[in-house]
């Protein structure tokens, strides 16, 4: 245990596809020319670009040693500079181990340890037994006292125990313990993603955005296969494409979207089948994924903070997925926030937190009945605008409503300045362009969606504090919540327009870390008076 | 407003900064001058462009160091720090100590030659800075934080 191991020999393969992987765009360059003048050279190029690539993979692994000590990890590699790497175990802010195909072969699995901080290289041991892997998990996981707990982390067995939703609207969960110190359930919770609400999911995500513009762009570099021959051969086949011209353009964006629609639901299904969250003592385990099972262990103190994002597809189904924002981060990675529930109903989400989070306030959001409530007591205090005294109206009873102490919302004097601001987006443009192209004019029925658009952004954001947490709702085109406990917020700020201040509006930021960046939320045109209220709250 | 404000001396610094780094402005007409020895456009535009460019460079170099500073201003306690600037977009931003990570500071050439330098805390999530504060000043004030954020326990 204490002496430096190499890693399983498996790792070099691995790094000979890593290599492969990272110069993957090189290649398709190389091809694209390479295919266009028929010297011979090419041919070497590829394959001296092979060899050094499967040179660098088996050094890479020759050279890449570790050793586990007691409480911390230390890793050297590096082929020409030797770097060390010294992960101390308080420093750990998640562990993933995840087995993909090759690793899956050989019946082993690969662990990343992710740190905080901006420079921080990632640690990838990519072939170890899962025993190591799990023993070195054990060891950085300092709050981990019951490492026994842990169940095999790719038992297959999928325990339905769903959330069930909860009948009654408010059962108030006053059980409160202080994080950190939460009494060991015997029973873990568990909630699984069944296959239902998978397909739903690969259904309505909206990665095909993406994956369209990449498909557009490839095709696009396909200039050499579109040619009128083909373009026949396929119209020739195709009886409703008579006149080729705009309909073979209508029909390639066709195809593009249908394509990538299909593409982006084939990702979903392979990362997220088998989604499983569990709670073993202080930590989070989820593991997921079809190809490459993935399990990440998440401490509950690593935890920054929690949100949720109804999409636009998804909201009329009142279908959100919650993630959890951490600050440990991957290289290169870009998807930072990690999932708890890919998909879950929005009624669902009370259990979940129970289950999951018991110790987050407000975790329900703020009800229709109360934010009524809470809307009506403090309408004369917020058209108020003595801005020096600082309410004590909107401090509710401090057992009221899941603890709630502050309810706010953007005030009526601000409902235009939310109409008007997403169409300040086209209206420039408009303006500019509509000189030279008068048919721009049609442009300016963009004010409907726009408006519409900037009424339920108004309507949707709210902001609740209780005595440790932050709620937010807004939206950015989907509907966001986030809860942040007081101690993970980063730093606070307001910002005042010229323009905001005749009529005593503030933007309001909150910023917390998430991978390695911060995550800045800002809820826009908040009241003077509920400014000072929210600084109130954060200095106490 | 604050209570404290920056060194009076960040005036003429930035005013000297902005005179050296303004000058980039005139590019554009330089371009355009460019193009003009080939032949592409026609002179008004040059003369154009370098009316327009210099009346924003004299604006920016005479107006805009005093405006700035008179805008700027910032208050730490042993709760936090606390900072506000800016003309036309006023920001109010608060860190508290127990989340500073740590602090440095910086000089360049030209503040150095007014005795000013930077001061910057960086918490998990990003970074803030106090631009041109006395220099002793400065290194007061980052060893009085660093010696409150010694005392913090808590952890990222």
């Amino acid at each position: 245990m204490f002496e430096f191991q190499r890693l399983h020999w498996v790792a070099s393969i691995t790094g000979v596809l890593e290599v492969i992987k990272q110069n993957v765009f090189t290649l398709i360059i190389v091809f694209i020319v390479g295919s266009r003048n028929e010297s011979p050279y090419f041919i070497w190029l590829i394959g001296a670009g092979l060899l050094s690539a499967f040179g660098l993979g088996i050094l890479g692994w020759f050279r890449f040693k570790y050793q586990l000590l007691e409480d911390e990890i230390h890793i050297h590699k590096g082929i020409f500079v030797q770097k060390k790497l010294y992960i101390h175990k308080n420093r750990v802010q998640v562990t993933e181990i995840s087995a993909g195909i090759i690793q899956r072969i050989f019946g082993l699995v690969s662990l990343t340890i992710q740190t905080a901080g901006g420079g921080s290289e990632r640690a990838v041991l990519s072939a170890l037994d899962a025993e190591t892997a799990r023993t070195i998990v054990e060891v950085l996981n300092p709050k981990n006292t019951k490492g026994s707990e842990l169940n095999s982390e790719f038992s297959q067995e999928e325990q339905q125990i769903n959330a069930v939703p909860n009948e009654g609207e408010h059962s108030h969960t006053n059980l409160t313990p202080p994080p950190n110190h939460q009494p060991h359930s015997n029973h873990n919770p568990e909630w699984t993603l069944s296959n239902k609400r998978l397909l739903y999911l690969a259904l309505t995500s909206g990665e095909f955005g993406i994956i369209a513009t990449i498909l557009g762009t490839v095709l696009g570099q396909l200039s050499d296969f579109i040619t009128d021959e083909n373009i026949q051969w396929i119209v020739d086949r195709i009886p409703l494409i008579q006149q080729p011209g705009l309909f073979f353009v209508l029909f390639s964006i066709g195809a593009v979207i249908l394509v990538s629609y299909v593409l982006s639901i084939i990702t979903s299904f392979v990362r997220y089948y088998g989604f499983t969250i569990r709670k073993i003592g202080n930590e989070l385990h989820i593991s997921r994924g079809l190809l490459e099972r993935i399990q990440t262990t998440v401490p509950y103190h690593r935890i920054q903070a929690i949100s949720s994002t109804e999409g636009l597809l998804r909201q009329p189904f009142g279908l959100e997925s919650i993630s959890i924002i951490s600050a440990g981060h991957q290289q290169g990675q870009q998807q930072r926030s990690l999932l708890a529930a890919p998909l879950i109903l929005g009624h669902e989400r009370e259990v979940f937190f129970q289950q999951f989070f018991g110790s987050w306030e407000i975790a329900q959001g703020i009800s229709q009945q109360s934010r009524q409530e809470l809307q009506d007591s403090s309408q004369d205090f917020l058209s108020r605008v003595n801005e020096s005294i600082i309410p004590s109206q909107n401090f509710l009873e401090s057992n009221d409503e899941h603890e709630l102490q502050l309810y706010a919302k953007p005030p009526k004097r601000a409902f235009f300045r939310y109409l008007r601001r997403p169409n300040y987006l086209w209206i420039f443009p408009f303006l500019v362009g509509s000189y030279w192209l008068p048919w721009l004019l049609w442009v300016a029925l963009l004010s409907i969606p726009a408006t519409l658009y900037g009424w339920i952004a108004y309507k949707d954001t709210e902001l609740g504090l209780s005595s440790e947490h932050l709620y937010i709702r807004y939206r950015v085109l989907a509907r966001k919540h986030i809860w942040v406990p007081k101690v993970r917020l980063q730093s606070i700020g307001t910002s005042q327009h010229i323009l905001q201040k005749r009529k005593k509006l503030y933007h309001v930021m909150f910023s917390v870390v998430s991978g390695s960046h911060e995550l800045s939320v800002r809820v826009k045109d908040f009241s003077s008076d509920t400014m000072n209220s929210i600084m109130n709250w954060f200095h106490r | 407003m604050l209570e404290e404000r920056i060194h009076p001396n960040a005036i003429p610094a930035w005013r000297l900064q902005f005179a050296l780094s303004g000058l980039f402005l005139f590019s554009p007409a330089a371009f355009l001058y460019f193009l003009h020895t080939k032949e592409v456009i026609a002179l008004e535009w040059v003369i154009g462009s370098a009316i327009l460019a210099m009346v924003m460079y004299i604006l920016i170099v005479a107006f805009l160091p005093q405006l700035r500073w008179s805008r700027w201003s910032y208050q730490v306690n042993d709760k936090g720090i606390q900072m506000r600037r800016g003309i036309i977009w006023v920001q109010h931003t608060e860190v508290p100590i127990n989340r500073i990570q740590h602090v440095d500071t910086r000089q360049g050439p030209i503040y150095r030659s007014y005795g000013l330098s930077v001061i910057r805390f960086s918490n998990a999530a990003t970074s803030h800075e106090i631009p041109a504060l006395e220099e002793d000043l400065s290194q007061d004030l980052k060893n009085r934080i660093t010696d409150m954020v010694r005392l913090v326990k808590e952890d990222v």
